[in-house]
Formats: structure tokens, sequence, C-alpha cells
């Protein structure tokens, strides 16, 4: 089960909105539960909720132990198997916990959105096809770049030459899988760009998927460009 | 569309999936490096600077849908280093590989100057592991937040920018022989 692009769009506008005009820590952290909530029922899928744990922990858990307990920027309270504990750091800690933790459950929401559906969703609202085309061909190029990475490995182990299991060897080894990597996938561009051309890209002006166009999901599209910025300014207290 | 208009296009998609495609080959090797800026920095060298802008922020957005959303924070780190590697690529900094030293730490202090202020308000001084366990131990000796952030993050970029722009100087050798 999957999100479509149009209630993803609607659930960044509303989360980002109620976070937005409040900073109140339980205000936040209550919205961040319900966004988990309704996706969880949307995908019907378990995962939604390790994956917000995942992503989450490695913030909750350091930040805790900075502010809590080492900046002696906060005064220290009290004492915890001689563990200085500063509440003031704490309370700090939580609060920016429940910031990112908003974002956190909105990039999740953007994560369980289809693949295809995305892609028809953007170019049913003209966005322009180059742009589209460099996003698709990147993500596919990546899982191409580590498989090959782990392919020169396995070669320059073959031949002898030691990859690890010390540092040294390690940054030494370096040159000799990356270089090949990277050489290789330029020299491809070419014939990539070939590719391109012969499959007619950009020869014509491309008309797009029709898909029926909701004057309100379009609404929901240009609110979310204003709101996304003002919130990432409000996360970072410029506003 | 113009051919060569069509080859640049490539070109882009290759150096945003290199940074993203490189960050992830350096965690399969366990590497102290995050090798996640060589695409930025070969555009640089293959690209006119506003492309190079575009690879930079496309590359941060992409790895934010892959790898982690808090990457969509640091977009202006990979505008930034984009804009300085083309500075220096122009002024030939990339020739050899005592040069390419240089650049790798002119890129670092851009790049730790304009990151450490999202990890320390966005981000509460939290990082990747390393960078964290830098900004504690110099948290612990007393110093603020904002001082160990920038000072974590001028150590890490530094060596990470240093690596990064020796081999993209090795790969941009490498490509112009090829072509020769």
């Amino acid at each position: 089960m999957s999100i479509s692009p149009a209630r993803a769009v609607g659930w960044t506008i509303i989360c980002s909105s109620l976070s937005l005009f409040s900073s109140l820590i339980i205000f936040e952290l209550s919205i961040t539960l319900s966004l988990i909530l309704v996706i969880l029922i949307s995908t019907m899928s378990i995962k939604v909720i390790t994956r917000f744990i995942i992503l989450s922990a490695p913030f909750l858990i350091p930040l805790l132990l900075i502010h809590g307990v080492i900046n002696p920027q906060f005064e220290q309270t009290s004492l915890f198997f001689l563990m200085p504990i500063r509440n003031d750091g704490i309370l700090f800690a939580v609060s920016t916990y429940a910031n990112i933790s908003v974002f956190l459950a909105l990039a999740i929401n953007w994560w369980h959105v289809d693949r295809d559906n995305m892609i028809d969703w953007l170019i049913a609202r003209k966005i322009p096809s180059i742009f589209i085309c460099l996003i698709a061909q990147s993500a596919a190029m990546i899982p191409l770049i580590e498989r090959r990475g782990f392919s020169v490995l396995r070669s320059q182990n073959a031949r002898g030459i030691p990859t690890g299991p010390n540092l040294f060897h390690r940054i030494k080894a370096i040159p000799s899988i990356i270089l090949p990597v990277i050489t290789s996938l330029m020299n491809e561009a070419d014939h990539r760009s070939y590719t391109l051309w012969s499959r007619g890209f950009g020869q014509s002006q491309f008309s797009g998927v029709q898909l029926p166009l909701g004057q309100r999901s379009d609404f929901f599209y240009i609110i979310s460009v204003l709101i996304l910025p003002l919130t990432v300014l409000h996360m970072i207290d410029l506003l | 569309m113009d051919p060569k208009y069509q080859k640049q296009l490539i070109f882009i998609s290759v150096c945003i999936a290199l940074n993203i495609g490189l960050g992830k080959v350096s965690n399969l090797l366990s590497l102290p490096f995050t090798m996640d800026t060589i695409g930025t920095i070969l555009s640089a060298a293959l690209l006119p600077w506003p492309l190079v802008i575009t690879v930079g922020a496309l590359s941060s957005i992409i790895a934010s849908m892959v790898i982690h959303p808090a990457f969509l924070f640091y977009i202006g780190t990979q505008i930034v280093i984009g804009l300085v590697a083309s500075i220096l690529v122009k002024s030939q900094l990339f020739k050899t590989i005592p040069k390419s030293i240089i650049s790798g730490l002119i890129i670092g202090i851009a790049s730790a100057v304009v990151s450490a202020p999202v990890t320390a308000i966005v981000f509460g001084g939290v990082s990747v592991p390393g960078l964290t366990a830098l900004n504690v131990l110099f948290l612990a000796s007393g110093k603020s937040l904002w001082t160990s952030v920038i000072s974590g993050s001028l150590i890490v970029e530094s060596i990470d920018k240093v690596a990064a722009s020796i081999v993209s100087c090795l790969a941009i050798k490498r490509l112009s022989g090829n072509n020769q």
C-alpha cells in the first residue's frame, strides 16, 4: 500500500503549518505521533514504526547525552551515579528532538509515495521533463555504482591488492577501487547520451501524461512550496 | 535538444549518482571518509558553474530521499562546495596532488563554515558518529556548543575534503588521459 502524492502534499501542509505556529514540545510530539499513525493506517505496514525508530533514535540518545549530561552551558541540577544531570539541557534536547521528529515523520510520509505515481503526478503538473529525467537517471545509477564498487573490490582482492583489514590498507586501496568506478561511469555517459537521443528524448515537445487535475491538489502543491521553506526557517529559529 | 546539452544532462546525473553511490561504497570499505563530494568536485571540472550548483542541490535532495532525510538540510553545503570547487578548477588548483591538497583544505573550511550552523542549530550538535564524538569531546573540555561544532566540523571536513580532492584530481587526470 502506498500514499498518493496529493495526500503526501496535504499532510506536508497540515503538519508543517501546525509545527510552524507552535513550538510546544508536547504539541510537536503529538503531530509526529498522529502522522506516524496516519501513515501506519494508510500503508498497513508496521515497517513505518521501525523506520521512524531507526531514523530518530540516533538523534534522541546523543542529544540527551550531549545536553542533558555533558554540555556545560546548562547548569547541573543533580547527580546520578556520579553523572551530572542538567534539567534545562534535557528540556533543550527533547525540544530539538521534537522539531526533528516532525520532519522525520514527514520524510517517512514521502518515502511511502509510489515512485511511478509520483513521476506521473509531476509530469501532469508540467514539471519540466529534464528535471524528472535528472532525478530518475541519478536514482537509477546509484545501485549500479554500489554494485560496481563491490565487484571492483572483489577483483582487486582476487589480484592480491590488499584492501583491508587495517586502516592503512583500506585508505591505500581507495584509488584502486574508486577510480575504475568513476572512469567507467564517465565513459558510459557518452553511450547513455546517444541512447537517450535515439529514444527521442528532447526532440519534440513532451505532452506528458494526462491525469485528472483537481484544483484543490494544485492549491495544496503551491501552498506546500511556500510553507516548507517557512518550516525550515522556523526550525533554525529564524522565524 | 542540442546533443551537447544532452551530454551535460547525463554528466549531471553521473555526478549526482557518484556523490551518493561513492558515499555508500566508502561505507562498504569502512573508510573514515564519506567521499560524498567527489561528484560535485568532478562536475566543477566538467560543467559550467550553474550546472555544478544543480549537481550539489540535487545530490542533497536525492540523498535525502534514498539515504537519510537530514541530508536536505545540508543542501547549502553542497552548493558552496560546488561554487568553491568551480573557482579552484578555474585557478588550475586540481592539476597536481599537492595543489589538490590545498584545494581540499579550502573546500573543507568552506564546507565546515556552512554546515556547522545547521549541525548546531537544527540538530543540536548531533551529526555523523565521528563528528558527534568529536563534538562531545570538545564540549566535555568546557567549550561552548558552537565552538565545539565548528572545531569538530573543521577537523572532519578538512580530512574528508582533502581525500575527496586527491581522488578527484586523480580521476580528472585519468579522464583527460583517456580523452587524448
